[in-house]
């Protein structure tokens, strides 16, 4: 197990790498710069910001200096839209606020959409499993862009508490936590129905009842560990991307988290700021795949004799 | 797909009836799916034909004399914040995301399947090696890959659609729609498949461990036989579940991307740039924002349904439930 | 059923929650914030910088302005009013060439004394061909200050001297009449020169100076706080010299994007002004709110860049045909819901100038349009036949799109001519803007100061934001003698006269001058309308609303 964990922590190093890689020269390859503004800059004056950054070097000079300052001085270059804030300080300030927000709506998805799942698949084709099923699309297919401004005008303006957006008071979080946990629900109760489905199905499942089983002791000892599969893989990156923050239900609710960040560095081309955070983002994915995978094992012992072999 | 020794517990059946005629009546008596294909069919046929139909006027044409209108015998679900006419704009609208649904999902599912499989199958270093890919893919910032992309497909898909006009002359107003959305199949579906093939690689491992695949083998089938006939037919529940997933994801994206020039180049519209653009408005003109989700969220609700009876009526073990 | 139980759980203490705040405090927190003296408003963006040299952005002017004061500080009330600031007097001689400044005795929020030699430390800095300042071309009306700015004069040739700690010299490329304007653009503010030699010193882009806990300023208010994407919040400088007028206790710059966010959140209780109603909130706003709600006039012009080097736009009757047949009126009533007004002219009526439009105003749409077709049929194209498809660049912003979109639908209806719209990401539409690299962009300006030099001089041959490949000797011709000119009568008619030669080549299709529309509560006093948006906020009073009973 542990040897296990190590060689997948090796890896994802080396994901690490390969994204800070592939990103670097991606975002070089945008059209535009970061000191473009509204006006045009006269020709002297971006050549000298752009040596003042070292932009003018060659892209391997540039991707070589990357390295060097983060490895010899943790430094991981300045915000070149911000002048004189480090990146890290950005992020710093950020992730708190997207790490909370996307702990408390992946705490409402569960609670809200696996039992969901369970339900439906256990009144599989029954009038329960179809209103469920239909609540849970309309969550899929109604984006965020919508349910956030409802939730803001209806939740937000009326009950005593709540607020249409904003992030002065401790109960600012709700709304928007609600809008991610809600849309996530609905995914988990879906994935959730259909691979309890699948599973209820099968001989061994069948036998249990057979033998007497209660209904509910089948589904949450026999059948509930094989069900969750699909949940549980999706579970991984979903985690990841909620807690590297959401830019619609940021900018619906005027969020301080790392979403918005993430787009304004993108239209900014403020290259190293986006490194950063994409350098967040992937040791984030690498560690949420590694938990589901570990889940995995967990949950199906199958495996755990086919990984050692 | 071959269904036929898909379960090593297949009964032996009255003579005549194969398999798929089991499956077609079992489909047929699951109502919520026949209404579910009926609603599609009607879909399809609203949107691809029903505009054809002198009634309905110009989606594009604007008329600034009639702005945000309410419903009316002239305008059934009023008009727009141009005076364009939205019942026509929601047909017109259809076409696109529903193409896009169904291309661009199909491509991703493609991809997902195959890699997901492959990698689940095989096990070991090529596992981790394409497992640690998807980590990567999933990882990059998509919008930037997306108009890195677009630059580069900028001039061949300009190109593909001089010639198209100059081969079969047609308009460019006629071409042009169909033809844009050509790079954002590609961007999308090169995109869609990262966590079907994390799905169908969890579910493939699971199946893989299975008695009945020990047996296969152990019988001396080989590995492309094991796949195809013994773990593919059994991912079809959650390839079913995950596509439903997906297709909703995959139409508004194509939303977003419109917004730097991928995707329906306005003054079109698809249901994800109707809903957007009607979101923005819904304090003052909900009815821009309700007319296109409904049909949105009906169709999905339909295809969904759909899956799920398809899954259920080609699956031999649901029968004996 | 754990997870059930976890779902109660969660809806338990939400519900407790509510209830325990609900008993609490019942006021919004903009009457919270009212009663605590502290005006919340809404800026934009977040800003980008808060170094005045290093700013370019109208969110990061807001904030400066409340920090630093320059030679001279602007009215509450009438736009291009101007106040003793930093200076106490002035004088100039008589072509307005060489202005003589005195300075108060002032401090700044360290204790150390405000001195000719910060100012001059400023504008120094500014246009140090080492420190690659954006706006550096702000200062260019200062004599030498742009060979110098290109690293070809020394400091020393450039007009500004410092006599003594009090007074400050400066001379100027010409006559400037129109100087005390630009004094009220933060480039000209001076920054304490000893901060900024303190962290890094002068050509140190990543100096700290500008952090909270380093902030040094002259202006009415200092630095207290700022959180990313949050908010920014300032409090009273007590060494302002005249910090008792200051009439509020802090400020709060909340960078809202997005003005659909911003006007529910106004609604919502959470903003004393906000910083934009979108157009399709108006009616809703302009209706629930009608005391609350503003309009003002703003000193800003959208338009469209014509490629008039790309044909066949090179061809101006073409141009002209393609201005002519968009129906200005419609577009401002019905896609901009009248928050502007419809432009034939391209500088925005104001500062004692405006072309006289009158007849343009009086013709109906019909006879514009029937000229616009007669041009194109002279230009060869009859009809909009063999007329090539071209490409009109919008960003992605909304209203731009709604624009684009209905102008499209004028000119294939009226003329025959079709354009596809092509929808940009930001910074990939100005890099193309600035290259050329479209048919026709959408494009906006507003002025930096009052003064229509601020529009007109956009059109030099050799000007940097030109970006039509339009030039005429006639035209350059008439802004250089605007430039010469010591009148002020006689420069704004030589600007006149450039605009017309414009104008009657039309390398820009002027749409509409835009308006501010948004709201402000009535706990709100003392802000007017001012056509800049350049609001001096020490003069903001709140009186907190009386408690619902």
């Amino acid at each position: 197990m542990i040897r296990l964990l190590l060689r997948r922590l090796g890896q994802g190093v080396l994901v690490v790498f390969v994204l800070e890689t592939i990103t670097f020269f991606l975002v070089r390859m945008l059209p535009g710069n970061p000191f473009l503004g509204e006006r045009k800059l006269p020709e002297h004056i971006m050549q000298q910001l752009q040596s003042l950054y070292g932009l003018e070097e060659s892209a391997w000079v540039q991707y070589w200096n990357y390295w060097k300052n983060i490895l010899l001085h943790g430094d991981f270059g300045p915000s070149l839209i911000r002048e004189g804030v480090p990146v890290s300080e950005m992020i710093a300030q950020a992730f708190p606020v997207s790490f909370l927000l996307g702990v408390l709506g992946m705490a409402i998805a569960m609670a809200v959409g696996i039992p969901a799942g369970m339900l439906s698949a256990y009144y599989r084709n029954r009038w329960p499993d179809a209103l469920l099923m239909c609540v849970a699309m309309a969550g899929i297919c109604i984006p965020a862009f919508v349910v956030a401004p409802l939730f803001g005008m209806t939740l937000g303006m009326h009950v005593p508490g709540l607020s249409v957006a904003g992030w002065d008071d401790a109960l600012c979080v709700v709304l928007p936590a609600l809008t991610l946990g809600l849309i996530n629900a609905a995914y988990l109760a879906r994935l959730t129905r259909g691979g309890m489905a699948e599973v209820l199905s099968q001989d061994f499942v069948r036998t249990a009842k057979a033998k007497g089983c209660r209904p509910l002791r089948v589904l949450f000892v026999h059948a509930l560990r094989s069900g969750l599969l699909p949940a549980v893989s999706y579970l991984g990156p979903a985690f990841a991307a909620l807690i590297t923050g959401s830019f619609v239900v940021e900018t619906c609710f005027q969020v301080p988290g790392m979403g918005l960040h993430f787009v304004n560095a993108t239209t900014d081309r403020d290259y190293f700021l986006i490194q950063g955070l994409v350098l967040c983002y992937g040791v984030l994915i690498v560690l949420a795949n590694l938990c589901v995978d570990l889940a995995l094992l967990v949950l199906n012992p199958r495996l755990r004799s086919q990984g050692s072999a | 797909m071959m269904m036929k020794s898909s379960h090593p517990a297949a009964r032996p059946y009255a003579r005549g009836r194969s398999l798929w005629d089991d499956a077609r009546d079992r489909l047929c008596r699951n109502r919520a799916a026949m209404v579910s294909l009926l609603f599609l069919l009607l879909m399809v046929v609203a949107c691809f034909l029903l505009p054809l139909c002198p009634c309905i006027p110009n989606p594009n044409e604007t008329d600034l004399g009639n702005i945000a209108a309410s419903c009316s015998w002239e305008h059934p679900f009023g008009t727009d914040q141009l005076g364009r006419d939205l019942l026509a704009r929601v047909l017109y609208g259809g076409r696109i995301s529903l193409l896009v649904g169904v291309v661009a999902t199909g491509v991703a599912l493609v991809i997902g399947l195959l890699y997901g499989l492959v990698s689940g199958y095989v096990g070991g270093r090529t596992d981790a090696l394409m497992m640690r890919t998807v980590d990567v893919l999933f990882a990059l910032p998509f919008i930037v890959l997306v108009i890195v992309f677009s630059l580069s497909i900028e001039e061949p898909s300009r190109r593909l659609t001089e010639w198209v006009v100059q081969t079969t002359g047609w308009t460019r107003e006629t071409v042009a729609p169909i033809l844009g959305l050509v790079p954002l199949f590609i961007a999308i579906g090169a995109l869609g498949w990262l966590t079907l093939a994390r799905i169908v690689r969890t579910q493939t491992m699971e199946i893989k461990s299975q008695e009945y695949v020990l047996a296969a083998r152990s019988l001396g089938l080989g590995h492309v036989r094991i796949l195809l006939r013994h773990i593919a037919p059994n991912l079809l529940g959650t390839v079913v579940v995950y596509t439903t997933l997906a297709v909703p994801g995959i139409i508004l994206t194509e939303s977003t991307l419109s917004f730097i020039g991928l995707g329906v180049k306005a003054p079109n519209s698809s249901w994800g740039t109707l809903i957007k653009e009607g979101a923005d408005r819904m304090e003052v003109t909900p009815e821009l924002l309700i007319f296109p989700s409904v049909f949105f969220c009906l169709t999905l609700l339909a295809l969904n349904f759909l899956g799920d009876g398809l899954r259920d009526a080609l699956d031999p073990r649901s029968s004996k439930d | 059923m754990r997870g059930v139980n976890v779902e109660k759980a969660t809806l338990w203490l939400v519900c407790a929650a509510c209830f325990l705040t609900g008993c609490g405090d019942e006021r919004s927190s903009a009457q919270r914030a009212a009663g605590d003296g502290v005006l919340l408003i809404g800026n934009n963006q977040e800003p980008q910088n808060l170094d005045p040299h290093k700013a370019t952005a109208v969110a990061d002017g807001k904030i400066i302005s409340a920090l630093l004061e320059g030679l001279v500080r602007p009215d509450a009330r009438v736009e291009g009013q101007v106040h003793p600031g930093m200076a106490v007097s002035w004088e100039h001689n008589a072509d307005a060439s060489e202005w003589v400044f005195h300075l108060r005795e002032a401090q700044w929020s360290d204790g150390a004394p405000v001195r000719a030699q910060d100012f001059a430390y400023a504008y120094r800095r500014l246009l140090h061909p080492q420190f690659g300042g954006k706006y550096a071309e702000m200062l260019y009306p200062l004599k030498n200050a742009a060979p110098y700015n290109r690293g070809e004069l020394p400091w020393e040739k450039v007009g500004v001297s410092t006599p003594d700690d009090r007074t400050l010299v400066l001379r100027m490329e010409g006559p400037t009449p129109h100087l005390l304007h630009l004094l009220l653009h933060f480039t000209w503010y001076p920054v304490p020169s000893h901060a900024v030699e303190q962290h890094g010193g002068m050509l140190d882009r990543s100096s700290a100076w500008t952090r909270p806990e380093y902030w040094v300023g002259n202006g009415a208010y200092v630095l207290e706080q700022r959180v990313f994407n949050d908010f920014l919040s300032v409090r009273p400088n007590p060494r302002y010299w005249r910090a008792h007028e200051v009439q509020n206790r802090g400020i709060r710059f909340l960078p809202i994007v997005n003005g659909y966010t911003e006007t529910r959140m106004y609604f919502g209780g959470k903003l004393h002004i906000t910083n934009n109603v979108p157009p399709e909130m108006l009616e809703m706003a302009a209706h629930r709110a009608p005391a609350e709600f503003c309009r003002d006039d703003y000193y800003c012009t959208i338009f469209y860049r014509l490629n008039t080097v790309r044909p066949p736009l090179d061809d101006a009757r073409v141009r002209r045909a393609l201005s002519l047949a968009v129906d200005r009126d419609m577009l401002v009533q019905r896609v901009v819901r009248g928050a502007g007004k419809a432009a034939y002219a391209f500088t925005p009526p104001g500062a004692g100038y405006g072309i006289d439009d009158s007849a343009e105003r009086r013709r109906s749409q019909k006879a514009r349009v029937e000229e616009a077709r007669r041009l194109l049929a002279e230009a060869g194209y009859p009809g909009g036949k063999g007329f090539p498809t071209l490409e009109l660049m919008t960003t992605s912003r909304d209203v731009q799109k709604l624009m684009a979109e209905t102008i499209q639908a004028m000119w294939s209806e009226e003329l025959g001519v079709h354009v596809e719209i092509r929808s940009c990401e930001w910074s990939a539409y100005k890099a193309a803007q600035q290259n050329m690299d479209y048919d026709i962009s959408s494009s906006s300006w507003s002025g930096d100061y009052l003064d229509p030099a601020t529009f007109v001089e956009l059109w030099k041959s050799t000007g940097g934001n030109n970006c039509t490949g339009w030039g005429s000797p006639a035209c350059d011709a008439a802004l250089d003698a605007a430039a010469r000119s010591a009148d002020v009568g006689q420069r704004l008619l030589h600007l006149a006269e450039a605009e017309q030669i414009m104008l009657r080549e039309s390398p820009v299709i002027p749409l509409y001058w835009s308006e501010r529309t948004y709201m402000k509560s009535p706990m709100v006093s003392g802000w007017y309308p001012l056509m800049l948006d350049n609001h001096p906020l020490d003069a903001v009073r709140l009186t907190p609303a009386p408690d619902k009973p």
